[in-house]
């Protein structure tokens, strides 16, 4: 290999690393944030249609078992839809 | 050593293909082509991923005001509770926020930390956040609050980037079959105007070289090529008639005045050999003296014509009033007239003046004067009128009863040297119509025969002379 090529990619290949590192990361699936969203759909002020609290359930139930942001989609849902409701 | 000859060559018949009409039609073509089609593609951009950054603007913003809202009202934990509610019901998991503190503590929503693109307060900016380790673009608004605190708002746009990849490729796509037929266009456009010119090149070619039978061939198609072409031929037939009448008058010069210098010169030689005394020698020398100046006079006639056909007296158009000049003209062929027996008639108004050349004007009159005395027989009537028929015209009307001129010969009148059959046996040259037609034109205006009479057994003759009043 040409050294004009090995010099390239020894500058090209840390900045993408660089690059990588620099962009933030998005946080709100995890399973912290899991536990926030039982608490928040627990803490309503009534209580929530059967459907919903099923639907909250299967959520907390998906984040337990590691599927995380399809936990957090129905347990936003199930808030959304119970906040509607209030 | 040829081949830069040859290249300079080449390199000339790309200018010359360049700079033809053809090229520059089908370009000017091609350019409106891709201009319409650039502009069509732009608002189609604007009306879609235009429209979707704008709504995407829009909804950050709203979210902004309402934050700020919240901060006013409640502060740090005002703002902590907005966000976590709005991230708790955000179905579609597009909502990006974050609140820090003046000390960079991160307070409140779903980012880990701050960009570094949007560090400005207040400004928006378009970066990339990490989703599940996979970088997802997203528009951002830097919202600073009081006390050094500052909160980010933002949406994943990957959807619109996606719509703005899908509508780029489609974009680029109709840009290159655009680019494809406003090219082929062009081509079409250049190769039918040259086909519609190639015949009025060849025939322009041809009588270039001397062939001035050729005119330009017109289809049915009754455009502005046909249109075109129709000029050409009618200018070619008209220089064709020119080159006829050029040649008839040279021949007829010839002709017309070969026979009086023969008489003259017949004349003093049989004088000169065969006369008896000095005075019959100075007789045959007057009489050839006068035959010279009838000659002297058709060149003098032939000259005026061609003065007044150049335009070439225009220069010395004055302000006259024609009505003098009909009495000037009357007062030498009333006498004339009377001497023959005839009436001569005149109507015309006190003024009518005009600008123009008096003395070709006179000469115009008296030679269709001179011509109704010609024609009219003895207790005949010559009438003289002139008038003016429309604003900016003056009109002058002579009418004999004379035999009168046929249909053809009307057409042929104004020709110099042209007699119709009944007038060959009178003295004449010919050229006294020819004068009058070129003087009308001289002044814009034209000479007109018609019958005096219609319809009677001596119809007589009608010349109506229309000259124009201004210079």
């Amino acid at each position: 290999m040409d050294m004009p090529w090995v010099l390239a990619l020894l500058v090209f290949l840390p900045a993408v690393a660089v690059a990588q590192q620099a962009a933030p990361r998005l946080i709100s699936d995890s399973p912290e944030y899991c536990i926030e969203l039982s608490g928040r759909f627990s803490a309503l002020q009534i209580e929530a249609p059967t459907h919903l609290r099923v639907l909250a359930e299967e959520g907390r139930q998906l984040c337990a078992e590691g599927q995380t942001r399809s936990g957090i989609a129905k347990l936003r849902r199930a808030l959304k839809e119970a906040q509607r409701g209030e | 050593m040829a081949a830069p000859a040859e290249d300079m060559g080449g390199w000339r018949d790309i200018r010359a293909y360049l700079k033809s009409a053809g090229f520059r039609f089908a370009a000017l073509f091609a350019g409106l082509f891709l201009a319409a089609i650039l502009g069509f593609a732009l608002m189609l951009w604007w009306g879609t991923a235009g429209t979707l950054s704008r709504q995407l603007d829009d909804v950050i913003r709203a979210d902004a005001i309402g934050l700020q809202e919240a901060w006013r009202g409640g502060g740090t934990a005002a703002v902590k509770d907005a966000i976590g509610e709005r991230l708790a019901v955000d179905i579609d998991d597009h909502s990006i926020y974050l609140l820090m503190d003046e000390a960079g503590n991160r307070l409140a929503g779903n980012l880990d930390r701050w960009p570094r693109a949007a560090e400005i307060p207040g400004s928006w900016s378009a970066d990339t956040v990490r989703r599940d380790g996979i970088a997802v673009p997203a528009r951002m608004y830097h919202l600073p609050l009081a006390g050094g605190h500052r909160v980010l708002i933002g949406r994943d746009a990957a959807d619109r980037e996606k719509l703005r990849a899908l509508l780029s490729e489609a974009l680029l796509w109709s840009f290159a079959v655009a680019v494809a037929f406003a090219l082929a266009g062009a081509a079409a456009l250049r190769r039918a105007l040259a086909d519609r010119l190639r015949a009025a090149s060849a025939t322009a070619g041809a009588i270039a070289a001397g062939d001035l039978s050729r005119r330009v061939p017109l289809s049915m198609q009754r455009d502005e090529f046909d249109h075109l072409g129709e000029s050409m031929n009618a200018m070619l037939d008209r220089i064709d008639q020119l080159m006829i009448g050029i040649k008839g008058v040279s021949d007829s010069i010839a002709h017309d005045l070969r026979t009086p210098i023969a008489r003259a010169r017949m004349r003093l030689e049989n004088a000169l050999l065969s006369a008896p005394d000095e005075e019959s020698l100075r007789a045959a020398m007057e009489t050839t003296v006068a035959d010279l100046d009838g000659i002297s006079r058709v060149f003098q006639a032939l000259l005026r014509i061609a003065e007044a056909e150049a335009g070439a007296r225009r220069a010395a158009f004055a302000p006259f009033d024609l009505a003098v000049v009909l009495t000037d003209a009357v007062e030498v062929y009333g006498a004339l007239a009377e001497e023959r027996g005839q009436h001569l008639e005149t109507s015309w108004p006190e003024k009518l003046t005009m600008v123009g050349d008096r003395d070709m004007v006179l000469q115009a009159i008296a030679n269709l004067l001179d011509n109704a005395v010609k024609f009219t027989p003895e207790g005949g009537t010559i009438r003289l009128r002139a008038g003016v028929p429309a604003r900016g015209k003056r009109e002058i009307i002579v009418r004999d009863e004379g035999p009168g001129l046929a249909a053809e010969d009307r057409a042929r009148a104004g020709e110099r040297f042209f007699r119709a059959d009944p007038s060959r046996a009178l003295p004449g040259s010919g050229l006294g119509l020819s004068l009058v037609k070129a003087v009308a034109a001289l002044h814009g205006g034209e000479l007109r025969l018609g019958d005096g009479q219609p319809g009677a057994a001596r119809p007589g003759l009608e010349a109506r002379l229309e000259l124009s009043s201004r210079a």
